[in-house]
Parts: structure tokens; sequence; C-alpha cells
């Protein structure tokens, strides 16, 4: 569904990626990590033809995205973290949009808007941030795109408006969509995202789903410090603990710990999936 | 669908755009018809009889037309190049020669048009009910098709330029268009008086010696101008300088215009 080989990017001076090579499929919920300024949002861009590639090839549904062609820019939409909305109402907003998408669904946008409680006869740009955030996921959502692109979907929503997030996305995901979620808040979307992406400045240091994740790490809570782990750190009740699953044993992946992990023993853990 | 142009979506763009963007051409119009109701309401209060002459209304109705048409991409488009609010239009489903001429005939064509409109309608409505203070009506001027027609390409190329200064400036778009403009006008002017003064310097001084008095308001008044019949190389230069000046101007700006449409990034 979206190829990348070899891309190369930077902003003038700035090198963004070096080398990234990374091969999204349909059915899933990717989500996509990264330290600040790793390029998360410009990953996103690329896919959905907001920058030009500089070097390499980024393939999405067969399109090249940068040139934008209608029918690829009506299977795709980029929730960006910050969106400045429109003088309009939700309800116009959205019918002057989705009619140019095949598979809006008017219904779902009104069932969903209804779900996040956000009223659409308000003024768009009247409603609060976190309003606004939950109106535009909505209208993704009923776009029924092949991709869906999120960028820190989850920043600036509620506490019950988080939970409703993650039930939307599941629902709204099905065996023809990709969604692809970019997040800090990797708390606010886990048992939702699977794959796991973690980007850094020299590429993708990982790209697993959970369960392989589970399969070759263990996550474990000790109440002594363990030296030989690949990861300890200090939570209320004692260390959360990455070792390489050498015995098979299963365990729940803790992500922020993984996220840790991985950037610490960045070598360590490409063997460890390799092998 | 062609996913270059295809008509039925171009059309549902265009009435997108147009119903989002019809307040703030209302609003602009509303603005403008002010002027000569106020005018016309002081008129009446202060029971004065002088009456406006159809030439200051012309004057008028022009000015306020090519101003709507060279502010119309910044007020209409201002937010398309923008980092975040620029995302709304860009990520639309219909393709780039769909949102530019799209674009284009909103802003060239629909808000002047509006905007002549708007006027001539009050200004004939006011000198419809009284004859004796707006003596005359501007739409049969004979000033006003001299001015809509000698004037045509510069109808055109400032608001190319500005299409073009909204697209390719993320700030102070109006200021950096207007400084931009003024630059290639100086430029062009500089080039032109270098050829004239440099190069022809021996004809020009010939046809000074000659004491003939020139009218030149506009480039046409070089060109069908049959006292440099006998230069062929100024000749040449002048009709050179008006193909440039009528032609290759506008079509550059709008092609640079559209070139930057493409390729913008976000």
């Amino acid at each position: 569904m979206i190829n990348i080989e070899n891309l190369k990017f930077s902003y003038s001076k700035k090198v963004v990626f070096n080398d990234i090579t990374l091969n999204l499929e349909r059915g899933k919920i990717y989500g996509l990590l990264g330290q600040n300024g790793v390029g998360k949002t410009t990953l996103l861009k690329l896919i959905s033809g907001l920058i030009k590639l500089k070097e390499g090839k980024c393939d999405v549904l067969g399109y090249d995205p940068f040139k934008r062609e209608p029918d690829f820019l009506s299977d795709i939409f980029f929730i960006p973290e910050d969106y400045i909305a429109p003088d309009l109402t939700v309800e116009k907003f959205a019918s002057l949009r989705g009619s140019f998408y095949p598979k809006y669904d008017k219904v779902q946008f009104k069932n969903l808007l209804d779900e996040f409680e956000v009223d659409q006869r308000m003024s768009f740009n009247k409603l609060s941030f976190g309003q606004q955030k939950k109106a535009l996921i909505a209208f993704a959502l009923s776009l029924n795109t092949k991709i869906l692109l999120m960028d820190e979907p989850s920043n600036g929503l509620d506490i019950p408006s988080k939970s409703q997030l993650r039930k939307v996305i599941a629902e709204a995901s099905d065996e023809n969509r990709c969604i692809i979620i970019s997040t800090h808040q990797v708390r606010d979307l886990e048992n939702l995202i699977d794959p796991i992406i973690i980007l850094d400045k020299d590429g993708v240091l990982l790209n697993e789903s959970v369960e392989k994740i589970s399969q070759r790490l263990k996550f474990s809570l000790n109440s002594n410090h363990k030296e030989s782990a690949l990861h300890c750190e200090g939570v209320p009740g004692g260390y959360i603990v990455v070792e390489h699953n050498r015995e098979n044993i299963e365990s729940r992946v803790n992500i922020e710990a993984l996220f840790n992990a991985t950037l610490k023993n960045k070598q360590i853990i490409r063997d460890i999936f390799n092998k | 669908m062609n996913n270059s142009f295809h008509i039925k979506r171009f059309g549902k763009l265009f009435s997108k755009e147009l119903s989002e963007r019809a307040p703030i051409i209302l609003k602009f119009c509303a603005i403008v018809v002010l002027l000569p109701i106020a005018l016309w309401i002081t008129l009446l209060i202060f029971n004065n009889t002088t009456s406006i002459s159809t030439s200051g209304r012309v004057m008028y109705l022009v000015t306020v037309t090519f101003i709507s048409a060279v502010a119309a991409p910044f007020n209409l488009y201002k937010s398309y190049n923008h980092r975040k609010k620029g995302l709304d239009y860009v990520s639309l489903p219909a393709s780039i020669n769909e949102k530019f001429l799209s674009m284009t005939i909103i802003s060239m064509i629909v808000m002047p048009l509006i905007t002549f409109l708007s006027v001539v309608t009050t200004d004939t409505l006011i000198h419809t009910i009284t004859p004796s203070l707006f003596e005359g009506s501007i739409f049969y001027d004979s000033k006003l098709s001299v001015t809509l027609f000698n004037n045509g390409s510069d109808i055109v190329i400032l608001p190319a330029i500005c299409l073009f200064g909204n697209l390719l400036f993320r700030s102070n778009k109006g200021l950096k268009t207007l400084l931009t403009a003024a630059t290639i006008y100086t430029v062009f002017i500089m080039i032109v008086a270098f050829i004239f003064l440099v190069l022809f310097k021996n004809q020009i001084e010939e046809i000074n010696g000659l004491h003939i008095d020139m009218k030149i308001d506009k480039l046409s008044d070089l060109t069908s101008n049959s006292l440099f019949d006998g230069y062929p190389g100024i000749k040449f230069t002048i009709i050179l300088m008006s193909v440039v000046y009528n032609y290759i101007f506008p079509v550059g700006f709008m092609a640079a215009a559209y070139y930057r449409f493409k390729t913008l990034e976000y």
C-alpha cells in the first residue's frame, strides 16, 4: 500500500531522513513513534504529498504523492496536529468537502459527531481546540479513505474523548484500510496501534507487530534494578524491565519502555529482530 | 475520472469555492457601493444641487474594479500557501488544473465583475431616482469603454502579478508583491531606456531635432506612431517592448503562478 525505499530528505542543511525503507500494508493501524524532530510529521507529509521527495522512492497506492492527483487525494486523508479551521459550520464544512470523496458517509459522520458530542451546527472555528480536533477526526473517518494519517490525534483531547478516540479508530479499521498514527502519547493509544514503527535520525529502528515484539522481548515488573536488562526504569512499585526474550515467555508490551529500550540499544534491537 | 481535468468535478469545486468566498466578495462590494450612496445621501441632506459628473463616477468605477482584481487573490486565497491553513485546499481531491482555474476565474473575473456590477447597479439606481444629482448613466459613457479597452493588458498584468505574489510569498504578501511589481517595472523601463539612449542615441537625437510634439500616454501611442517608420531599429524595439509588456508579462506571470501553485510545499 505504501512503499518507501531509500528515502532521503532534508530541510535545507538539516538532514531528516538519511536512508529510510518502509513497507506499510493494508488492514493495520501503525503507531509511528520517535523523538521530537526525528521526522514523524515529515514522513506523514511525504506520504500525503504535501512535501516533495528529494531522493529515493515513495509509492502510495501506486501514485507519486506529490503529483496530488484527484484519484490519489480521494483515497488519503491527513489529520495534522494543529488544524486551523475555516469560518464555516461543521455541517457545511463536511458537506462541501465530503462530496469530493466517493466513499464519504454522511450518516457515519453524524453518528461520530454525536459520539464525540460535537454540535454540527456550530461554526468550526468557534469550537474549542479539542472539539475542532474531534470534528476533524469524525470527518476524516467518515471519508472512508484507504489511507488515514493522523499526527498526534490525542493531543488536546480530554480523558473521555481519548477513550472515544480509541474506540472509533478501532471500529473504523478494516482489512482494506491503513491507518498511521504518529504520537508521543503512547499510553493514549496502547492496545490500538499494531505494528509499531520507531523512527530515529538514522532510519527505522523498529517496524514490527506487537506479537513479534512480545516474542522477542520480555517486559516485566521487577522489585529490583536489573543491570543486565536492555532497559530498566523505575515506576511506582518497582522497575519495568525490558530484556531479550530468550525463554519464550509471553508478556504484555509496554510501548513506552519499548521505545526507551530501542533508543538505548539501537543495534542490539536490530539484531534481535533481524534474527 | 480524468486526473487532469474533469468538468463535473471542476463545477463542484467552483461552486464550493464560490459559496465559501461569497461573504468576502459581498463584504467588499458593500464597502465600495457605500461611497456613492454616502455621497448621494450627503447631497440630499444638504439639498446640494451639484451634479456628480459621469467622468468622475466612471473613474471611481474603474478604480474600484481594478482594486478588486488586484486585491482578490490576497482577500480570497491568502491562506493557500499557509503551512497549516493551506492543507484544507491542497488535500481536496481535485486536480491542480481545476484548482488553479477556479482560483483564477474567481479572483480575476468573478470578484471584479461583481464589484463592477454592484457599482453600476447602485449608480444606475441613484441616477434613476435623482437624475439631477447623478447625471447620465455611467454604463453608456464612452469614457468607460475607452478606459477598459485602452488598458487591456494593464487589467491583466497587475492582477496576474498579485496572483503570483499571493502564492509566492507566505507573509506580508501585499507589500512584497508591490515591491516585486515595482522592481520589475523599473528594470523593464531601465532596459528600454538603455536601448534608446545608448544603442539608438543618434536616431533619438535626430528625432529630437525634428521638434515634433508627441503625446505618449501609453505604449500603444508609440507603436502606432508613424514617426518611427523611418527608423526600423527603433520601430522593432518598440514592437518588441509592446509584445513583452502586453503578452509575455501577463502570460509569464500566469505561468509562474501556475508553476508555484503546482510545486507548493507545506
